[in-house]
């Protein structure tokens, strides 16, 4: 008795593993699946696992006759810029919390915490009025610069920052490094992969973003892709599956294949800071 | 050093006065951005709540009303509040018990665990209102393939999302989908750390599996899992993108929720879409209090 259970043991446990797979990427595979059917196979009361008559048309046409390219220009875009600005100001801020002495140090610290609490959610009211009153509504610093730092990221390169022994600095400093030339020679070669995990950190957020971009853009052509995939209606309130599923796919594609290729990254910063900064 | 010889206005800065004004400036642009993006938003936040306002109107002052007003009289903001509430109960629970099966499941290292690890955390990286809409079309009550396969087993499925009573357990499911792959390997962490020894005097004394999760796991896992429940009673709260793009907060109210409801006031009602919101940062920092200080009681423990 004992021993037949033993034996089973292992087949339930790979049945379940089987299953929770199964579960995470069944949607992935509706999602492709759809992607190559017609509007009317789509909604077809008919099961069928593989696709009916698969063709490429879906794509031509989502390609051709709406603006699935801004929209993913756009969110490429909006994603480089936010990095690039993010870097240069998260990186400097943490790095004077992590290695400098200066009068009111406990306030820009005190600012940093702060802010990490604020919900992005709770926000986007005043910041929307704000964007109205200043006219960047439509325009690419209205959809960047509200999301051009992060108070998370400061405090993780920190902590990272933190870790790289002082008597580095000191050395560099005597050698006639300045403080400059110590983030840029010794505390940025030796924090790579804080720096590298905070980058795909806002690359995520930034591509996934919703309420934001979707405050900020009125007109079609400034939506990122998020926001123009959910708008994508018939005027009689049904929605156009055999335009969703192809920009579904492309729109995730991007951010799987980083996910396959920096996964030790991913997973580091997100289990890191569950809690979005 | 050489340069600072050959200037003498830097040379007139005391070291220390020196080291100040550059810390000073590699803060400055993050005190800019988190002041002018941030924190000032969030003060106009408890601000504009006190007024009632629309973008088109003027503006007057009215105290607590928009407060007592969203509290005691609208029903609308009470359903959002309850659903809120549900919905956080709900996506807990079932995300606590599945990443903690997935966690036991994929913490031995072998090849099927990693790839294991690898396929649940997919969802989590991909975009959700992207992945709401494709659950959407999986949700549909005929051509849907959650109630195809249902009916292929002789039951009628639901309305899921046009069903008031089912809506809102049907986008925690899409949430729980989507985000349980990340708590797994939060719990795979914890269980790591857990000494080893610990179970092979649990074997020696001829435990089984069970009473060793029970005995062992769980309570060796204490710490981790407030931290768990903690962060997913914050991220709960703060439930919008999916929701809004799946049900737009309907039917009726069904899926309402505290973030759904400031976000489709905020053209119409500054005022209480802003009381909204300051009352969201309170609940979130409350909880984030919470946190902290039984993250220091977890870290006493260890």
């Amino acid at each position: 008795m004992n021993n037949k259970k033993l034996r089973l043991l292992p087949v339930v446990k790979f049945i379940i593993v089987l299953c929770t797979c199964l579960f995470s990427l069944l949607p992935f595979f509706i999602m492709f699946k759809g992607s190559f059917e017609s509007y009317n196979s789509i909604v077809s009361l008919q099961f069928h696992l593989l696709p009916k008559n698969a063709s490429m048309y879906n794509y031509f046409d989502l390609l051709a006759n709406y603006e699935f390219l801004r929209w993913f220009f756009n969110s490429v875009f909006v994603a480089i810029a936010a990095i690039a600005i993010n870097i240069v100001i998260d990186v400097l801020a943490a790095y004077t919390l992590a290695r400098m002495e200066y009068p009111g140090k406990k306030v820009t610290n005190a600012m940093v915490l702060f802010a990490q609490i604020i919900p992005v959610q709770a926000i986007v009211v005043p910041l929307y009025l704000m964007m109205v009153k200043w006219g960047w509504l439509d325009t690419y610093k209205g959809l960047i610069l509200p999301v051009a730092v992060s108070p998370f990221i400061i405090f993780f390169l920190k902590q990272s920052f933190m870790q790289i022994p002082r008597a580095l600095d000191e050395a560099a400093m005597i050698d006639g490094c300045g403080r400059f030339g110590v983030l840029t020679q010794i505390i940025l070669p030796n924090a790579k992969s804080a720096v590298g995990t905070g980058a795909i950190l806002k690359f995520m957020w930034v591509w996934g973003d919703y309420i934001w971009p979707s405050l900020v853009s009125k007109v079609s052509s400034m939506r990122t892709l998020p926001v123009g995939i959910a708008g994508f209606q018939n005027a009689s309130g049904t929605y156009p599956w055999n335009l969703v599923m192809p920009a579904a796919v492309l729109a995730a594609l991007p951010i799987i294949l980083l996910f396959i290729f920096l996964q030790k990254y991913f997973v580091a910063g997100l289990t890191e800071g569950a809690v979005k900064g | 050093m050489s340069m600072e010889q050959k200037n003498p206005r830097t040379v007139a800065l005391k070291p220390k006065t020196r080291n100040t004004l550059q810390a000073y400036m590699f803060f400055l642009p993050a005190a800019a951005f988190l002041i002018l993006f941030m924190i000032w938003p969030m003060i106009n936040s408890a601000f504009y709540s006190v007024f009632k306002w629309n973008l088109a109107g003027n503006k007057s002052f009215v105290g607590l009303d928009n407060y007592k007003f969203m509290l005691f009289q609208d029903s609308s903001f009470r359903r959002a509040l309850l659903n809120t509430i549900i919905y956080t109960i709900f996506n807990m629970g079932l995300t606590l018990v599945l990443s903690m099966v997935c966690a036991l499941l994929f913490q031995k290292q072998s090849r099927m665990s990693v790839v294991g690890r690898c396929l649940v955390f997919i969802p989590v990286v991909v975009p959700i209102t992207v992945m709401g809409m494709v659950w959407k079309m999986m949700y549909d009550p005929q051509y849907g393939f959650i109630n195809q396969v249902l009916s292929m087993l002789n039951i009628t499925g639901p309305s899921w999302l046009y069903d008031s009573n089912i809506a809102l357990l049907a986008v925690t499911i899409f949430n729980v989908w989507k985000e349980y792959g990340l708590y797994t390997l939060i719990l795979i962490g914890g269980l790591q750390k857990i000494p080893q020894d610990l179970y092979e005097v649990a074997d020696v004394e001829g435990a089984n599996s069970w009473q060793k999760f029970w005995k062992i796991t769980l309570p060796m896992l204490k710490p981790i899992m407030y931290f768990v429940t903690t962060i997913l009673l914050i991220n709960s709260f703060k439930a919008f993108d999916h929701i809004w793009v799946m049900t737009g907060g309907g039917p009726g109210n069904a899926t309402t929720t505290v973030v759904t409801y400031l976000y489709a006031k905020v053209r119409d009602n500054v005022g209480l879409a802003s009381a909204a919101s300051f009352f969201l940062f309170l609940i979130v920092a409350l909880f984030t209090f919470i946190k902290s200080v039984i993250g220091k009681g977890g870290e006493v423990d260890e």
